[in-house]
């Protein structure tokens, strides 16, 4: 018969090599950056890029090596690290707590809502001279803005994750019989759990980017304040350098919220597990 | 016998549920909605009753009432408690809703965890009930490993570990296919029949209610009164397939039929 | 004679400038400081006008948006001070190049001091007795100009700055920190040295060139792009600016004209009473537009020892004074 379709097994070869590494998640997640970082590293040389004002990364990559050795560079992270944290936990402990509170009361979400709406929109570095006048210009003032600014952001994903529970879970809470502070715990905090990860996740990039404003003021240590004094000074590689440090800084905490997240929900479903069936 | 009035049963125990005058009208704006208009009803004490009757008849407001969700605006209604301390109802819903953030094991164990029983006795209370219920080997699977039909177990299992006084039932098999239910159904029976407990269950299912039921109840169009309350002596233990097979069923089933048809659509 | 010989040359210039073509424009950042004064008073008098220049003020705030401006190219000419930030530009190839005076604490011209707390005028008699003080000094810990100042008051007494609580605040800032009592003292540029005097907030205690005498502490800088591409307009922004200059010296050192001058710079500057300039210390401008070479080489080597450099710069391959000698050339020495 000339008008018949064959579907047979293939020729035994399967994908590329190529096709596969393409494939994998975890080989393009470290390629891309180091493919990225190579054409960089061929526009400086070529002057393509202006190396004043865009060093090659592999003299950037000396800097950062002179500059840990040094022990100036691990000096500064741990100083932004340790601001990052406190703030961060300044911020999210109240966040998490209002959030659930305000999530499951009409008459708290009533009366504080708007208060809280209000002072969102107004940019956290625009508040920061007043907190500096209150909290002086120490390290506190730098707590209390990270904090701020963590807050907000998880703030709102609690409350989301709170508003957004089907009421079905919380019927049958009732129904069983639990109290007020059951229904927190049993039904409340779990169920808003991955909104909160979120929350937690953007939380955590703004503290970074705040603190990193924030370090250019009374202080002499941190990351911020290596950026803006390589500004001042007008050394561009120790710039890159600190930026450099800022960007991984931000990556590595990401995933490390992503791996908390990892432990602490595990009943969410991963992609492509498979039901049990009756 | 079939189709016998209900009422007057002397082999029925003594009533364990009591409604009289049992209203609730909903307000939202303008608008007004009677669900429920003077229900009167009488249960008796294990008594496995089903609801059937149209959308929009008041039986799920009817149930989530007896469960505590829901308030009523006019009547009362009057549970009567056996000895010891039991929580007053255990309701499975329709949708899904068994925690997803639990284990299957913990969901079971819900009602008890918040009554504080001790560790104890709520493993040994669990893994008694999903053993009866067919998940024993579940007993540490996350829900959404799970099936629809498999949550449904679950919350039935639930309800049932909860040991409540009433055990209310709406609709819980409606979303599964036909094979799924009929297996659940014998399920539900076989769980049952440890404790006999007083049960409502609502379903659309004729077939449904008179594999599961001792007496039927057909309610009217919005707002719901008892049309019928029809007995069902089918002997216990009930076999779906067996059933199926008696010719008291088909007449049984039409019977409701002709009353649910009459009194408006059947969905 | 100088001033026949001015109008002579004002005649010429007058004369060329009939069939002249459109002015050329000059971008400049100044900050409305009165150690500007030699671009202001060029610009009112018309010097610039004269040379076929029309300038186009703008003003940026910092000396790192400075640098940038200047390499490319979005201004021409800046005042700005000898930081670290222009020599580690010089290293890095940014074409910037320090052309003439602009500031400096020539004796009697300091005009950058030290002021006490009222009050305190009996406990702090001399620089020894600033130890364990709360001092506001702008500037420390970025590499300015300020702070090889701060190291040459300090050696007088054999003091560091670790011996002093010092506090990195702007000059208004610190003015506000010495009135509200949170410091002891305070490095204010003037005018604001005078005003602390006349309200009563302090009491000046050393002058710049007391503590550093002959500091290069403002200079003018031309972009590269200017330089290279417009040798002949940067020229004759330079006699201009020169000008200036020199009418700046017979005003406030010869005290001819001054009214005219002061009226030019009220109108200018940040400095808008005209009474504060009988007062106040007067930036020394030097008028033939020399600056400090061994100074700043001196400044370069201290910021390379506080770790702001990381390589030492030849400052006089930082400076281009060709375009100083060529105005000089053309006027004649002040």
């Amino acid at each position: 018969m000339s008008n018949e379709v064959r579907i047979s097994a293939q020729a035994a070869k399967g994908p590329s090599l190529f096709r596969r590494l393409t494939a994998s998640h975890g080989f393009m997640a470290v390629a891309s950056p180091i493919v990225l970082l190579l054409l960089w590293e061929v526009a400086a040389q070529a002057r393509l890029l202006d190396p004043r004002f865009f060093p090659a990364p592999s003299s950037v990559l000396g800097e950062l090596v002179t500059l840990t050795l040094s022990g100036e560079l691990p000096i500064n992270l741990g100083w932004t690290v340790q601001r990052v944290l406190i703030g961060f936990v300044c911020g999210a402990v109240p966040a998490i707590l209002l959030g659930l509170v305000m999530g499951l009361s009409p008459l708290l979400n009533a009366l504080l809502r708007p208060t809280i709406a209000a002072i969102y929109p107004i940019p956290k570095i625009a508040l920061f001279p007043l907190i500096m006048l209150i909290f002086g210009l120490g390290e506190t003032s730098k707590w209390v803005i990270v904090g701020i600014a963590v807050f907000f952001q998880v703030f709102f994903s609690t409350l989301a994750g709170v508003v957004n529970i089907e009421h079905i879970y919380l019927d049958v809470a009732t129904n069983f019989g639990a109290s007020r502070w059951q229904a927190y715990r049993t039904v409340a905090l779990p169920a808003a759990l991955p909104f909160i990860f979120t929350g937690c996740q953007l939380g955590l990039g703004m503290a970074l980017i705040v603190v990193v404003v924030a370090e250019q003021f009374g202080t002499k240590l941190g990351l911020g304040f290596m950026i803006w004094r390589s500004w001042q000074i007008f050394e561009v590689r120790d710039m890159f350098v600190a930026l450099i440090v800022v960007a991984l800084l931000g990556y590595g905490s990401q995933l490390a919220m992503l791996a908390l997240e990892r432990r602490l929900v595990q009943w969410k479903p991963k992609s492509g597990s498979q039901e049990v069936k009756t | 016998m079939l189709g016998a009035s209900a009422s007057n049963d002397k082999r029925a125990g003594p009533v364990k549920i009591s409604i009289d005058g049992l209203s609730k009208t909903f307000a939202s704006g303008k608008l007004t909605v009677t669900a429920l208009d003077a229900f009167d009803l009488r249960i008796n004490e294990g008594e496995f009753i089903c609801i059937v009757g149209p959308s929009g008849c008041g039986k799920t407001t009817l149930l989530r009432i007896l469960a505590g969700l829901e308030t009523p605006t006019g009547g009362e209604v009057r549970i009567a408690r056996g000895d010891g301390n039991r929580p007053l109802s255990s309701m499975v819903f329709q949708e899904s809703s068994v925690f997803p953030w639990m284990r299957v094991r913990d969901n079971v164990g819900y009602g008890l965890d918040l009554r504080g029983i001790d560790r104890g006795m709520r493993d040994r209370t669990v893994a008694h009930f999903l053993e009866l219920a067919g998940l024993a080997r579940f007993g540490d699977a996350w829900p959404h490993q799970l099936s629809g039909g498999m949550k449904q177990r679950v919350s039935v299992a639930r309800a049932f570990a909860n040991d409540p006084e009433i055990l209310l039932m709406d609709e819980p098999f409606a979303a599964l296919d036909e094979q799924t239910k009929i297996i659940l159904q014998q399920e539900l029976l076989r769980l049952w029949s440890e404790t006999r407990k007083t049960v409502l269950f609502i379903t659309h299912s004729i077939d449904e209610a008179l594999v599961l039921s001792d007496r039927v109840l057909v309610m009217s169009g919005r707002p719901g009164r008892v049309r019928a309350d029809i007995r069902v002596d089918f002997a216990r233990p009930r076999f779906v397939h067996e059933l199926k097979a008696d010719a008291g069923f088909g007449r049984l089933w039409h019977e409701i039929w002709r009353l649910l048809d009459s009194s408006g659509k059947l969905v | 004679m100088k001033l026949a010989r001015r109008a002579a040359l004002a005649a010429m210039l007058g004369a060329f400038s009939f069939g002249a073509q459109a002015a050329d424009t000059v971008k400049v950042s100044v900050y409305q400081s009165v150690s500007d004064a030699g671009i202001y008073i060029a610009n009112d008098k018309g010097y610039f006008k004269e040379q076929g220049i029309e300038i186009d003020v703008v003003q940026l705030d910092s000396v790192s948006s400075v640098v940038t401006a200047l390499a490319s190219g979005q201004i021409d000419v800046a005042g700005g001070a000898p930081s670290a930030a222009i020599y580690n530009s010089v290293r890095q190839g940014i074409g910037i190049r320090i052309v003439a005076d602009k500031g400096s604490m020539r004796k009697g011209g300091g005009y950058i001091c030290l002021v006490v707390r009222k009050g305190l005028e009996d406990q702090i008699k001399s620089v020894a007795d600033l130890k364990g003080r709360k001092v506001a000094w702008s500037g420390t810990g970025i590499g300015t100009t300020n702070e090889p100042a701060l190291d040459h008051m300090l050696k007088q007494a054999n003091l560091r700055d670790s011996d002093l609580l010092l506090q990195n605040l702007t000059f208004g800032d610190s003015l506000a920190a010495l009135a509200s009592g949170s410091v002891d003292a305070a490095y204010l540029i003037e005018p604001l040295a005078q005003s602390a005097e006349q309200k009563g907030i302090g009491k000046l205690f050393m002058t710049g060139d007391q503590m550093y005498l002959d500091q290069q502490v403002a200079v003018l800088l031309y972009g590269a792009n200017f330089a290279a591409k417009k040798p002949d307009v940067a020229k004759r922004f330079m006699v201009a600016y020169l000008k200036g200059v020199r009418d700046y010296n017979d005003a406030f050192v010869k005290n001819k004209d001054r009214a005219a001058i002061v009226s030019i710079l009220t109108k200018n500057t940040t400095v808008k009473a005209a009474a504060l300039y009988d007062k106040m210390v007067m930036p020394g401008l030097n008028p033939d537009g020399a600056v400090n070479i061994a100074g700043m080489t001196d400044d370069m080597k201290w910021f390379q020892s506080k770790g702001y450099l990381k390589e030492p710069v030849d400052v006089a391959k930082a400076v281009n004074m060709s375009f100083v000698d060529a105005a000089i050339k053309q006027l004649g020495q002040y």
